[in-house]
């Protein structure tokens, strides 16, 4: 799974912030290109397949809103 | 899931932020494409089934709140930290109002010069009757007393009845 996030909204800090809360319930790497950060979500638990992407997204926008 | 554009140009990205994080409790939201000085919010039900229409509308009537809550406390940046300055120094000037006949003053402000007439040191505390010297004389005197009383002369002691 692959999430493409926008640098210009979403600070590198917060991504950070993210990762580490939910490590414990995927594998989760991040790249970055120009205008992107690149999160490859692998090793899903089961219970949270459906919904780590969004979640994932709802949590990166509040670090985000932290930091500005 | 629905998609709304908002441009940067009138809404600040602080407000967009802002907004979203209201709608965080019941939906997802996404946040993409900031070319153009544009910004596509993307809003998803964590419900299954739901009408996003009415959300878009509450969303972008919150994001007008949003962008006016910033503009006041913009414009309130320096009295807040003014207040709080004072607040945390706690030494706040007071303003000189011209008031001759003391109608601004507090009750205590106000009864705090007059001189009762108190002869008899009614209105005295406990403490200012008793000032040290004063206690120390009162014990002093208690303990000659002793001394001299028959008590003591019987059997020839110090004044303490132990």
């Amino acid at each position: 799974m692959e999430i493409k996030i926008n640098k210009n909204i979403y600070k590198k800090e917060s991504l950070k912030k993210t990762i580490q809360v939910y490590e414990s319930l995927a594998k989760i790497d991040f790249l970055e290109e120009s205008n992107f950060f690149i999160v490859k979500i692998d090793d899903i638990n089961e219970e949270v397949k459906d919904i780590i992407q969004d979640e994932f997204c709802n949590y990166l926008l509040f670090e985000s809103g932290k930091c500005l | 899931m629905e998609i709304i554009t908002i441009d940067t140009k009138v809404y600040s990205l602080r407000a967009i932020f802002g907004t979203a994080y209201v709608f965080l409790d019941n939906y997802y939201i996404f946040l993409d494409n900031f070319e153009d000085g544009k910004i596509q919010v993307k809003i998803k039900s964590k419900k299954e089934n739901e009408d996003l229409e009415k959300i878009i509308d509450e969303f972008k009537n919150e994001l007008i709140n949003a962008s006016l809550r910033l503009k006041i406390s913009e414009e309130n940046k320096k009295i807040r930290e003014i207040i709080v300055t004072s607040a945390l120094y706690g030494r706040v000037e007071a303003p000189r109002i011209n008031d001759p006949k003391g109608i601004c003053k507090t009750w205590e402000e106000s009864h705090s010069q007059v001189k009762i007439n108190d002869p008899k040191g009614i209105c005295k505390t406990w403490e200012e009757i008793n000032s040290n010297d004063n206690v120390h004389k009162a014990v002093n005197n208690e303990i000659l007393k002793e001394k001299n009383s028959e008590y003591c002369k019987m059997f020839k002691c110090d004044g303490d009845k132990n």
